[in-house]
Formats: structure tokens, sequence, C-alpha cells
């Protein structure tokens, strides 16, 4: 570097090129990026506010007169509709703090405490997923069933909330390892408990993996189908089976209201990762002090 | 690294007792019914291996296998790079990163089901619109659901579709912890962007990176939606992946036995493709480093 | 803010809990939509609740609940699988009454001695027997849909092409009928779901062709079914069935036909209301329908499907669910259910004026009714031969085998499947 000091000038100019070129290499691949993710949400949203009629139109309407018939139909006609999201919304919340906390405390201890059967608990954790889950319902059917735990939310939250805790595990405990161990020890020596200093010091320091976490566990839950059309009827039914009634293979999909539900199952989803987002950079930020 | 106390098992418990009930001792009866022969409402009858044989000789299992092995292969290795990449550009800075945040999020959002038809409406053959788009543009009629390879390509690109932000926020998450001293120690010896990315941002991403390639492997090996709404495993049973023969010959046939022993030997082949990532998380563990 | 949310969830779980239980007498029925529509009305603004006023005579509560037909019968063998299930009455498709899944259900033969049916015998002969496995009666039928030939007026008249009246007429007509647009909209002769067995079986039945008949004879290796095969093989070669047909699914089909892109469609009768909606056709009331034509004039070919009740045998309120089986499949009640859009079982009901007035296609239906024949019958490997038959059909269709070999091939391992099953 020290070489190229004498021709200071033209070593700017192209560098200032160069500058300008990653620039709109990087505008454009954004741009590309936001196609590729928003295009076929995009059409599922306009296609909500379009008539049925218009729907699969080619080409395609740009501008149009929106209609809100098929919000009203979701609301008026797919009476189930709304009040399956209130369930949908008990069970995720539920299942994503159960399987957060539970991923909090054992991400710790993988990270924390060594133990040759904590090593190889590891690839337990991974190899008990590999079971597809359709067949393990087979059990299960009869013995939540006999558990009289059928049609409740609780059963929802537990399944789901166990499918993620081997996955969230593992990522609370990447995350935890890379916080300084010399910081847990500095709150023990502070007379802090193991508890205390998991709650003050680790997971502040840990959010971006929670957030992770979090995102992960709500979504799915959020859309899960084949255990809530298992384990549900009328009480805990969650909103993919309304969803799923109106993709009807009797009468014909009704793809208006299927895109207006859809787009308003969208909405929650979209606002906790944007919440979510923010506990990333919080996370970037307690990072970067602590250095 | 403190001794495994009572304190640190009673800690690992929830986790443990969640996974050990609802997953660990359904399956072992699963592997059970796999050596029986039933059906909804049945009694066992004990037929040994004779699932095991049943499932191994049949083509439809094998084609099925093979199938799933491409697909795979192809969605978590092109899924990862493009992950990498994106997660790579988010690090430099990103303007109005909320919003970016939940577009590029977005195609997780939706549930798979809803995903796969509107790709499936975009590209039907005649009347979609990317299908019709791709015909104008001079490419001839966009007909992938008669040709297997075209529909297991479509297939793939669902699957990475909406996969792709699952790989990207674990990796993105990575990126973001690593500490910012470092780059600071490294732009102050005259690293490049390019040398900066593969001497610290990518090795410290790595632990990130093995955790999303076997998940995405797991997840992967029972790709369902996509093939069975796209294809149904059509034309012929030409397009059927494992765990579309699984549902055809084991769940709509009623057939429980053959349904536990393909899952079972599901679980054989999943372990064989991720084995090597497995192993290096293992080795991780054991040495205790990051 | 969470603990909020979580007070909610604890106090809107709590709420719903004590609810239930200061209700009287609670039914629970698992079924599709279309029967909960066909018994209740739904939204219709004309909607006959012929349910809802059994349940309010009787103090009872219905609750429905609606799945889609892979889930409601995985569903319900699940639940019947069950020491005791809170199921009380479900809907069942034809071809899921096999004798193992029958052995689940209730005889209904006490019920009908002591409760009778309201002249049962006037249910469609073929139906009625196809509900009794074994000796005995598992189910009551309920809804049909039998196969038919839908056909876009509009467009036949744009094309100059007559009305058919017989199988080959109706293949030059949308031989005739297929074109593409100056836009490059290619516009289909014959639009059919090949990803399904019963549409291409209807159309190899206008051959002539049976797959298995009804005393579970395999006879498929026919020259009928080479002939069907070969025809299905020249058709999508020419261009004139729709190039992705083999995944084509109901919905494509319904849209295809909505949107002017398809002329003549296999599709049961009751999808004329859906194919000619004002709210979403381009064509309303140009999409007509007739009988599936044969080479034989006046004689129509049909398959059909059809849906029963049928009782859980581990379920705990059987009389009551009778009861109100028994009110469904009553005379009245069948013409009532059919102006909610249900496709009666009885065959007099298409002569009651109330149908007549509300059905277009009533006649034409009543005449399918009178030809149809079940698709499949109901055997133990039913539904493996289904599979079976999509496999064979698809690959003839595409020319990845010859039609004589797909029917070599669709004889042998339907043969071995029966031999399997007995």
């Amino acid at each position: 570097m020290t070489e190229a000091t004498p021709i200071v000038l033209p070593n700017m100019a192209a560098r200032r090129v160069a500058g300008i070129a990653r620039a709109i290499v990087r505008t454009a691949l954004f741009a590309l990026i936001i196609v590729w993710s928003a295009f076929p949400i995009l059409y599922i949203v306009v296609s909500s506010f379009k008539q049925q009629k218009e729907i699969f139109k080619y080409p395609p309407d740009i501008i149009f007169t929106p209609t809100f018939e098929h919000y009203a139909a979701l609301a008026t006609k797919w009476t189930g509709f709304f009040p399956t999201m209130g369930n949908s919304l008990i069970v995720a919340v539920g299942a994503t703090i159960l399987a957060c906390v539970a991923s909090i405390l054992s991400g710790f201890v993988y990270s924390r405490y060594a133990n040759r059967f904590l090593a190889g608990s590891v690839l337990y954790l991974i190899a008990i997923r590999l079971l597809p889950p359709i067949v393990v319902t087979l059990p299960l059917f009869p013995v939540v069933d006999a558990l009289k735990l059928s049609d409740t939310h609780l059963v929802l939250i537990i399944l789901y909330a166990t499918f993620w805790v081997s996955l969230c595990t593992m990522i609370m405990k990447t995350f935890i390892d890379k916080i300084p161990r010399t910081l847990d020890e500095a709150a023990v020596v502070d007379g802090a408990t193991t508890m205390q200093t998991l709650v003050r010091v680790i997971m502040p320091l840990a959010l971006q993996g929670i957030a992770a976490c979090a995102i992960f566990v709500f979504v799915f839950a959020w859309n899960e189908y084949l255990f809530a059309l298992i384990f549900t009827t009328q009480h805990a039914k969650t909103a993919p089976l309304i969803i799923s009634e109106v993709m009807d293979a009797v009468s014909g999909t009704n793809w208006g209201v299927l895109f207006a539900g859809v787009t308003v199952q969208l909405l929650p989803v979209t606002l906790l990762v944007m919440l979510a987002q923010r506990f990333l950079i919080a996370g970037l930020t307690a990072g970067s002090v602590k250095g | 690294m403190r001794r495994l106390n009572p304190a640190a098992i009673l800690m690992l418990a929830p986790t443990h007792l969640l996974l050990f009930l609802v997953i660990a001792l359904p399956s072992i009866y699963v592997f059970w019914l796999s050596l029986n022969e039933s059906t909804y409402g049945s009694d066992l009858t004990f037929v040994g291996f004779n699932n095991y044989v049943t499932v191994l000789t049949s083509p439809y299992f094998w084609r099925a296998a093979l199938n799933t092995l491409i697909v795979v292969n192809a969605v978590v290795y092109i899924e990862l790079l493009i992950a990498i990449g994106m997660a790579a550009l988010f690090l430099g800075g990103v303007r109005y990163p909320k919003i970016m945040f939940a577009i590029v999020l977005m195609p997780y959002a939706i549930s798979e089901v809803v995903g796969v038809l509107v790709w499936k409406i975009m590209l039907n053959t005649g009347s979609g619109v990317l299908a019709r788009t791709i015909e104008a543009l001079g490419f001839g009629m966009f007909n992938w659901s008669v040709s297997p390879p075209l529909a297991l390509s479509v297939v793939t690109l669902i699957s990475i579709w909406h996969h792709l932000p699952f790989t990207f926020l674990l990796i993105y998450a990575g990126m973001l912890a690593i500490p910012k001293s470092l780059y600071e120690a490294s732009r102050i010896d005259g690293a490049s962007r390019w040398q900066e990315f593969w001497r610290i941002t990518l090795p410290l991403t790595v632990p990130a990176i093995l955790i999303s390639l076997i998940f995405r492997f797991v997840f992967a090996f029972r790709l369902f939606s996509e093939v069975w709404l796209l294809t149904a495993g059509g034309p012929a049973r030409l397009t059927e992946v494992l765990a579309v023969y699984l549902y055809q010959s084991g769940f709509k046939y009623g057939e429980f036995g053959t349904a536990s022993a393909t899952g079972w030997l599901m679980v054989l082949g999943s372990l064989g493709v991720a084995s090597v990532y497995l192993w290096a998380m293992h080795r991780r563990m054991v040495s205790g480093n990051d | 803010m969470l603990r909020k949310i979580l007070a909610t969830a604890v106090l809107l779980a709590a709420t719903a809990g004590s609810v239930s239980a200061q209700e009287p007498r609670t039914l629970t029925i698992i079924s599709h939509n279309v029967h909960k529509t066909a018994a209740t009305g739904g939204d219709l603004a004309t909607a006959q609740n012929i349910a809802g006023e059994w349940a309010e005579r009787n103090n009872v509560t219905l609750n429905w609940v609606t799945l889609d037909i892979g889930p409601l019968h995985d569903r319900l063998l699940r639940e019947m699988s069950l020491g005791e299930t809170s199921v009380d009455l479900a809907a069942v498709l034809n071809t899921r009454i096999v004798p193992s899944v029958a052995s689940l259900l209730e005889p209904l033969d006490p019920h009908m001695q002591a409760n009778p049916i309201e002249d049962f015998d006037g249910i469609a002969e073929g139906l009625r027997n196809a509900t009794v496995i074994d000796g005995k009666r598992v189910a009551v039928p309920y809804r049909h849909a039998t196969n038919a030939l839908h056909f876009n007026k509009t467009l036949l008249a744009e094309r100059g092409v007559a009305v058919p009246a017989t199988l080959n007429e109706m293949l030059a007509a949308a031989r005739a009928a297929t074109y593409t647009r100056d836009d490059g909209t290619r516009v289909y002769g014959l639009v059919t779901t090949l990803d399904t067995h019963v549409t291409a079986l209807q159309f190899l039945s206008a051959f002539g062709a049976v797959y298995i008949d009804a005393d579970l004879n395999v006879r498929a290796n026919s020259p009928e079914m080479v002939a069907g095969l070969t025809e299905l093989a020249n058709l999508y070669k020419e261009g004139v069935l729709p190039s992705n047909v083999t995944a084509l699914g109901l919905d494509e089909l319904i849209a295809t036909m909505r949107e002017g892109r398809g002329v003549f469609a296999i599709n049961p009768f009751s999808r004329y209301t859906a194919l000619n909606d004002p709210a979403a056709s381009l064509y309303p009331g140009q999409i007509d329908v007739m009988p599936f034509p044969t080479n034989e004039p006046g004689k129509a070919s049909a398959n059909t499907e059809f849906w029963s009740w049928a009782i859980p045998a581990n379920s705990k309120q059987k009389d009551l669910a009778y009861d109100l089986i028994r009110e469904l499949s009553g005379k009245d009640a069948t013409v009532r259910a059919a102006l909610n859009g249900n496709g009666p079982v009885r065959p007099a009901a298409y002569d009651d004026p109330r149908i007549i007035e509300k059905l277009p296609y009533a006649a034409a239906e009543a005449i399918g009714l009178r030809d149809a024949s079940v698709a499949v019958p109901a055997f133990a490997g039913a539904v493996e031969a289904t599979t079976i038959f999509i496999e064979e059909m698809q690959a003839a269709v595409l020319g990845l085998k010859t039609p004589e070999d797909a029917a070599a091939a669709l004889q042998t391992r339907a043969e071995e499947l029966v031999a399997k099953s007995k």
C-alpha cells in the first residue's frame, strides 16, 4: 500500500469509478432479489382485489378498479376464517415461546458444558428429525385422543414447538458460542446464579439467534396444515384449514377469496418479521460494543 | 468448559422431554409398525422384514429415490450459494432494512401449498402469465408438466424460492453476529473487501452454514407439496419423490406397514446424504470449539 | 404485550369452553363442504335449511366439520380406528366404502327396519346396491356426480360447427373447433382432467370400454379400450387436448372453460353452475351440457361417483345420527337439497317442477343418471386400481407406451390386484 502513495490522484479516480460500478451492481442485485421474492406475492395480493373474471386474464391488467368483494366474502361467507385466525395466533405465539425458552436453556448448556454424552446427543437432536412427520402421526393420533388433548391449542403448541427445538437449540448454541466466556465468568464472580447469568448476560447478546428462532417457529406454526388437520376439529381449528377449504376439489377453487385470505394471513407475519429485524440489528450493536 | 451438573441437566430437560415423548417414542413404535401389516382399525400382523422387501423391490421406490436425490442436492446447494451471496450483499449495507427484510422473507411467510399454487398458476402451459411470457419471447411452448426433467426443474425452482429465506436468515444472522472489531482490525491491515469476505466472514459463518445445510437436507428430503401439487408424481409416476411414494403406497392404500418401512428407509437415506455434515458437526461438538 | 396476548388467549379458551358446556346435544358431522351446502343451503339466498330445521325440532346443535376429499377420509378413518369417536355422522365417497372400511361402519338395516326411510326404493338402484357390503347396508346414498359433456355454444357457432349427436361427431367437432386465436391463445377442442381416473374412464366408456366391472372381472385388454386409448393419444398428438392434460386439474379445467380456451369438456353435470357463473365466466349461460354421447344414437354413457351418509360403528349417538340420515333422505328433502345444488340420488326428483324450473340441465342429468355406472367398483384394492389406471393411461396418452401395451399391462396388473384382494 505504501508504494502506491506517489500516484494518489489517478488511484482516487479509479476508486471512485469502481465505487460507482459497485453501487450499480449492488442496486441491480437488490432489484433482482426484490422481483424474485415479491413477484409471486404481489400477484396474490393484486389478484385479491380483482374481480374473479379478471384474475387469470392475459395479458394481465396492471391498472384496474379494485374490488373488495373477496374480502367481504371472507368475512360473511367463510365465517370460520377470522375466528380461526385467533386460534392460529394463540398456537403460534404459544409454540414460539415454548420452543424459544426450551432452546435457549438447552443451547446454553450445549455451548457452555462439556461432556461426551452431550456431544453425542447433538447427533440425536438431528437424527430424530429425519422420520417424516406424517408417519409419526400414526401412533400420535390415538395417544392424543386418549389423553383428551384432541382439538386443544395445547396439543398443537407442544407438537409445533417440538418440531423446532432441535434446530433452535443448534442455532442458540452457535450464537452463544460467539459470546466470550469471560463475560459469564465475570457475572458468576459478581455472585449471579447460572439462571441470572443466562437471562442478564447471555440472552441480550444472543438476540439475533432468538429473533431467527422466533421467526422460524412462528411462521411454521402460523401456516402448518397436516397436524392441524389431524388433531383439531372445531375448537382449536387454525386458519390454514379454512384456506384449504377454499381450495375446493369438488366445486373448484374460489381464487379471489383464496387470495384475499392469503393476503390477510400474510399481514401478521410481515409485521413480526419487521419487528424481529430490529432485534437482529440490536444484537449487532450489542456485539460490537462488547467487541 | 464446565462439567455437566444437575442444574444443567434440568435446563436440558424441556428440549429432550419434548423430543423424547413426541418424536422418539412414536418413532420406535413406527419401527414396530414397519415389521407388521396393518391398516385403519385393524390389528397388527407380524411379518418381519417383509414390508422392507416389498418397498426395496419396487421399481417405483427406486425411481422416487433417484428423483429425490437429484432434486434434494440441487435444491440444497443452489440455495446455499444464493443465500451466502445475498447475506454478503445485505452485510455490505442495505437501504430501508425493515422493508427489504420483510420482502425477502415473504416467500417463507406464506404457506408452502399457496406458494406452489401461485407458481403453478403463473407457469400454467398456455395460460399462465410466466408461461405465456416465455412463449412470447420466442422460447416455444413451456410445456413442463409432461417432461419429467423439466417438471423436476420447476419443482427445484419453487422449492428454492420458498426456502431461500430460511437459509438466508440463518446465514445472515450468523454473519451479523461476527464482531465488528475483527473487520476493523483487518481494514487497518489493508485487506480488500473480497479478502475480508474469504478470511473473516465466510470462516466465521461456517457453523451457521453447517446448521442450515443439515436442516435443509432434512427438510428437503421429505419434499412433498411441490411435487404433489404440480404433477402428483405424473406423468405415469415418473416424477414421484420419496414422500409422494410414501403417501401413495402407504396412506392412500391404508398400508401402514409399507408407510412405516418407507419412513425408516427415508431416515437411512437422509442420514447418508447428510452424513458428511453431521460428522463435521459432531467433530465441532467434541473438540468444543465454535 | 406478550403477557396481554396470552391472557386474552386463556380468557378466550375459558369462555369458549363454558359456552359449549351449556349446550344440549351436539351432533358432529364430518363431510365435504358440498354436503353441508346441500343439507343446509349454506349462504345461498334461497337456502333450504333441511338439516337446520331437523336440528331445531330435536333440540340438537349441529357441529359441521368440513374437509376436502382426501383429508376427509383420512381423518374419518383415523377416528373410526379409535375406541370411541366424537364423529356421529360422515359423508363417504363410493370408492372408499371397501370391505375393511365397511366393517368399521354401523350396519343400518336394524335402524331401517325399526324406522324406515321414506320410499327407500326410489333411490337409484345402482347406488343402493353399491352401498351394501357383505350383505349389510352400511351407507345411504346422498349425492351423485355423473359425468357429462359440456360445450361452449358461442365457440361452436363461431367455428361453424354443429352441436354433435354421436361420439364420432363429437370427436370431429372437437378437432374442427381447435385453433389458435390471433393473440396466440390456444383454444382446445376437448378439455378433460387426465390426472384422475374418472373423466378418462368416462371417455373410454363411450367406446364401450370397461376397466373393472361390478363383478370384479378385469376387462381392460379389450379392442374397445385400445380404440379409446388410441383416440385419446391421437387427440393429444393433434393438439386437440391441452398440452399439459396429464397434470390438468379441476381448477384449470374450470378456468379453461370459463375463459373460452376450451370447447368441449368432460365433467359432472353439476359443474354447469360453476362454468356459467356470471361473476367468473366470460361465457355465462353459453356453456351447455348434454349426456356423454356414444355412437349409438340416443344412448348415453355415464360414469358416476357418489357420496353416502354413514355412521361410524364406534360413535355414541347412532340413533340420533340415523334420524338425521332419515330426514335428509326423504323424498321432499331430496328435492330441496337439489335446489341447494345437490345431485339428487332419486331419479323421480328430476320430474319435480321446482327442479325443472331451477336446473336447466335436469332432463339431461336424469338421462345420465339412468344410464350411469360406477367408474371403479369398491373392493379392497380399489384405490390402487385407480393409481394403476392413471399411470398406464397417461403413458398411452403421452405416447410413452402403445395403447396396446398399456391395455395389456392394465389387464395384468389389475388382475393381480383383484386376485390379491380376494
